[in-house]
């Protein structure tokens, strides 16, 4: 004969069920709305207790060394302590899982050639998915684009806005790419050049590209969760 | 109850009480109030993530979609074409020609790419169907030189 399990037992067994059920409703939860446990930790422990350090970059680097980095094709080198690279079609990765974030690139200057992009939400190096943001002289009658790149092949962008008569080269420019959810803002020196969306790939690392005759070099750059 | 343990009289000498003391079997059942919110929930939420998921993709049914890839000068061309959210790639034949078996059923992005370049279709896949995506030109563009 089964024993009828005491009042005791009985709540242990009922507590245990509501915080595993609602353990799993917040996992699920979270998994809907694309949000990590990462980034709810460091939501909490920014308002507890300011930003901690481990919160406060997902990555950052002065390119005194470029140990992070794969190079998948092109001239990319360390110049007085900055990324630089050019002369042909070029892609250097740094791979993150996170899936919404600002990108900041305190110095990129293009010498000279077509532009030069930052790739964001970036898998796959070898023959990358993902998207670049494109500082592009060469896209006539020069322009800011965003394109997507599906196993290493581009696509026209998604979205463009002219710059006829812009200073595109030799000037050092800050860059800032804010990339959450489906809609991703490009700023140059502070000021919003475009806005973008698509619904492709939800995740993923940074890295720069090269094409054509492209000289550029690049330094300072953080990857730090959205405001 | 044994007769030991039957409340005296005395117990009663203000009368009998209106109602008997509460069963603690009824006090208890919040609990399962909030584990059938909770698993209800759950199971709401499990059933949303597995709906986005390509397995749940699968199982509405797959169709097959064919077409022709051509260049600019309508020559045909060996190209590569992608089910975007899938694994799913293929090349076209030399006479440009391909066919893609197992394609989720529904609105389904396609990328027709060429040397380094491609465009973005889509094309709405009916399960148990072959759709034809007729024939696609693909202009070339600056072409990125892949190497080392």
């Amino acid at each position: 004969m089964l024993k009828k399990p005491s009042n005791t037992a009985q709540a242990f067994i009922e507590y245990i069920l509501i915080f595993g059920l609602m353990g799993a409703t917040v996992i699920l939860s979270l998994a809907a709305m694309g949000v990590s446990a990462r980034d709810v930790y460091c939501t909490v422990a920014q308002g507890l207790a300011g930003n901690p350090v481990s919160c406060a970059h997902y990555f950052v680097d002065d390119f005194s060394n470029l140990s992070a980095w794969t190079i998948v094709n092109g001239n990319w080198r360390n110049e007085n302590g900055q990324l630089c690279g050019g002369g042909r079609e070029g892609r250097i990765f740094v791979p993150l899982s996170e899936r919404n974030y600002v990108i900041n690139v305190r110095m990129a200057l293009l010498q000279r050639g077509n532009g030069y992009g930052i790739y964001f939400r970036a898998t796959n190096f070898d023959r990358v998915d993902g998207y670049t943001f494109q500082y592009d002289p060469g896209y006539s009658p020069g322009a800011f684009l965003f394109r997507k790149w599906v196993r290493g092949n581009e696509l026209p962008p998604f979205a463009r806005a002219n710059a006829p008569g812009y200073q595109w080269h030799n000037v050092s420019r800050q860059i800032r790419i804010e990339v959450s959810g489906n809609t991703f803002t490009a700023y140059v020196d502070g000021q919003r050049v475009l806005t973008g969306s698509d619904n492709t790939y939800t995740y993923g690392g940074v890295g720069f590209r090269t094409w054509d005759a492209t000289q550029a070099c690049f330094d300072d750059l953080s990857v730090d969760p959205l405001p | 109850m044994a007769y030991e343990q039957s409340p005296s009289l005395k117990t009663y000498k203000e009368g009998l009480p209106s109602s008997p003391p509460p069963d603690r079997s009824t006090r208890r059942k919040w609990p399962w109030v909030v584990i059938t919110v909770l698993a209800v929930a759950t199971v709401a939420l499990a059933v949303i993530t597995f709906a986005r998921s390509t397995t749940a993709a699968i199982l509405v049914g797959t169709g097959t979609i064919t077409g022709k890839v051509v260049d600019e000068t309508n020559r045909p061309i060996v190209a590569e074409i992608f089910v975007l959210h899938t694994n799913i790639e293929a090349k076209s034949n030399a006479d440009g020609t391909f066919e893609i078996h197992g394609v989720p059923a529904g609105q389904q992005p396609i990328v027709v790419a060429y040397q380094g370049a491609g465009r973005e279709f889509t094309v709405d896949v009916v399960a148990g169907a072959q759709v034809n995506m007729g024939t696609v030109q693909l202009t070339a563009t600056a072409i990125p030189i892949i190497g080392p």
